[in-house]
């Protein structure tokens, strides 16, 4: 996985919101807010780094999932852990 | 009477201390203890309206509502106390109002601009104009982010809304709905009622809470009146209210289980077996104390809890006291209706009905098992440490300060072993929240053992003994969850009805032949 490109990593990170919010990937943007756009709350954006840490097989730290805003914030945040 | 009544909860209300607030409760207490009649008003499944005339004239409807805008201007745990009292007569009504002034009243009050304040308050105030919070719908329950129910730029609401409390009483609604623009995001919108575009459904009918009003409503292009708070925002704000409508529900769940040991006291010392009152027999005084104990920590949570609605700190700690609470008049009604026998099922004695009136408030406002999920996320990934709210020493803070390490000390190894993945397993969600629980509830006791030091020493028992098996279960979760999983796999997937399951024939003893 760690192999992947950037561009498959970000269609990851939105197919896995997507598929777990059960809305189209095509809403899915960027630039979209977890919690204000997309409704997702802390338990959620949890979920959300749980399943990109099995799929992308990283360890990343709960305590910093609070931090993300963005789909595009979610996308930094896994290149840093997979960057170490 | 009850225009006397009103005058003094006002006056009274101008210099508040302990002592006003128990005059004001014992006045409003006499006043509901003329006026009403739970058992008729569930077997009509209505409040009568010169029942709620006198509740108008009491300025109840306007004890969360500042005072500029004609209300009582109570703070939370005030209007806990009132809303505790309430619910001593009767839940329904106690929901009624509990909820105009909670999820009701809230957002407007918060989040209202001075002139949606002026044009509504006053009126919700005097209760001549009802509130409504409407988030629930067929596809979004504990989920409220799946709402279906939008708005447009001309605000405009479409969608429909189920099990809205005071849904056929209401001329104001807040609803949760979704902007018809590509961000589809969140707001709460005041919806007036009545009009043309909003149907209102029938009433449900229910377990409990008969008498309080639960309906759907249909919005077809309905007209809103503002937008609270951001755009984008709304579910946020919606949470936030939650937070005070649990609070208050808490403090109906407290007066529930104070009716219902007042009437088992009455009952165990009168009723007579084996020649002694049945209040005598050891089984029954460990049922009675330990309803006594829990009541005296769930009045200490609540208290604790509303005290301190500090803005963001109230999410979890409403959570805490409503699974408490609710979790707790269950079990306090339950323990009545046991030592009430036969009478205790008997409809027109009054405990089924606190039974059946309070076995909700463990689904709404958040379902509990939900509600625990979330609250052990947040132990987990936030650590929130119990606090102690006492300074004092002795066996009981020393047990509860070892047990607060028991609870460190898992979390850091769940933490260790399963990292982020840990969200996933809900049984140690569940179990870390309900530890959690058992500290604040036992913290908050401690804090007030002074007073019934008794009390204090079970009910702290009770709470850090709950607390050590459930981090003590962690122990051997792993294997039992797969267990679970495998089971209901297989339930799931047959699809067949659920039958005694055969055993196999008792084989005959087989007879020895001697050779
Ligand atoms: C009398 C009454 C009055 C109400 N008043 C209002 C009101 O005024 N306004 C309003 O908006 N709503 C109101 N509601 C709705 C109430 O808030 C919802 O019923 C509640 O939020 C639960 O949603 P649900 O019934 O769809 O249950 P579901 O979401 O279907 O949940 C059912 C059960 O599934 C399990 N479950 C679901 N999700 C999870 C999960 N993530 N993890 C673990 N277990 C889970 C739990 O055991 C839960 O109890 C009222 C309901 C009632 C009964």
């Amino acid at each position: 996985m760690k192999n992947e490109t950037a561009e498959e990593r970000r269609t990851l990170v939105r197919e896995t919101i997507a598929e777990l919010l059960e809305v189209d990937v095509a809403t899915v943007r960027g630039d979209c807010l977890l919690r204000e756009d997309l409704g997702m709350d802390s338990l959620t954006s949890l979920e959300l780094l749980s399943t990109l840490s099995r799929e992308l097989q990283v360890d990343l730290e709960m305590e910093e999932a609070m931090e993300i805003v963005t789909v595009d914030d979610t996308v930094r945040f896994v290149e840093r852990h997979l960057a170490v | 009477m009850a225009d006397a009544l009103g005058a003094s909860v006002a006056s009274g209300l101008e210099a508040r201390s302990e002592a006003e607030l128990t005059r004001l409760v014992a006045e409003v207490e006499r006043a509901l203890g003329v006026e009403v009649d739970a058992l008729a008003h569930d077997r009509r499944g209505l409040l009568p309206r010169r029942l709620l005339d006198s509740v108008r004239q009491l300025g109840l409807f306007g004890a969360s509502i500042p005072a500029e805008h004609g209300g009582l201007g109570l703070e939370l745990v005030e209007t806990c106390r009132i809303i505790a009292t309430v619910a001593r007569h009767d839940r329904s009504l106690a929901t009624c109002v509990g909820l105009h002034n909670g999820l009701g009243a809230t957002p407007l009050v918060s989040l209202g601009d001075d002139a949606q304040k002026r044009a509504w308050l006053p009126r919700l105030a005097s209760g001549e104009v009802l509130a409504s919070f409407a988030a629930t719908e067929v596809g979004a329950g504990s989920d409220l982010s799946s709402v279906a129910t939008t708005y447009d730029g001309a605000l405009r609401v479409r969608g429909e809304k189920q099990y809205v409390t005071n849904g056929a009483l209401a001329g104001l609604v807040t609803v949760l709905a979704r902007a018809r623009d590509e961000r589809g995001g969140y707001a709460l919108l005041t919806v007036p009622l009545p009009q043309d575009e909003v149907s209102i459904g029938a009433e449900e009918r229910k377990l409990g809470l008969r008498a309080s009003s639960t309906t759907s409503l249909a919005f077809e292009d309905a007209r809103a009146d503002a937008l609270l708070g951001e755009r984008g925002g709304g579910l946020h704000h919606a949470y936030t209210a939650l937070a005070v409508g649990r609070t208050v529900l808490s403090a109906g769940c407290v007066g529930t289980a104070e009716r219902a040991l007042d009437a088992t006291l009455e009952h165990v010392t009168r009723r007579r077996q084996f020649r002694r009152a049945i209040g005598e027999f050891g089984a029954s005084r460990t049922h009675v104390s330990a309803m006594a104990a829990r009541l005296y920590a769930m009045e200490a949570v609540v208290d604790e809890v509303a005290r301190h609605p500090a803005h963001g700190a109230l999410g979890a700690a409403s959570v805490v006291a409503k699974v408490f609470c609710s979790e707790g008049a269950y079990e306090i009604t339950d323990r009545a209706l046991q030592l009430h026998g036969a009478m205790g099922v008997l409809e027109d004695v009054g405990i089924s009905l606190l039974a059946r009136d309070c076995r909700v408030t463990r689904i709404f406002e958040g379902a509990n098992d939900v509600l625990l999920v979330h609250l052990g996320s947040e132990v987990l990934a936030r650590g929130p440490s119990p606090r102690c709210h006492t300074q004092r020493r002795g066996p009981h803070a020393e047990r509860w300060e070892t047990a607060a390490g028991v609870l460190e000390a898992t979390r850091e190894r769940v933490k260790a072993s399963l990292g982020v993945r840990a969200v996933e397993r809900q049984d140690c969600l569940q179990a870390l929240a309900r530890a959690y629980i058992g500290l604040v509830a036992s913290s908050c006791v401690l804090a007030r053992a002074d007073a019934e030091p008794e009390l204090a020493e079970l009910a702290c028992s009770i709470g850090v003994d709950e607390s050590l098996t459930q981090l003590a279960s962690l122990h051997r979760a792993g294997s039992r969850v797969e267990l679970e999983r495998a089971l209901t796999d297989e339930l799931y997937a047959c699809g067949r009805r659920w039958r005694w399951p055969a055993s196999p024939a008792p084989r005959a003893p087989r007879k020895h032949i001697a050779a």
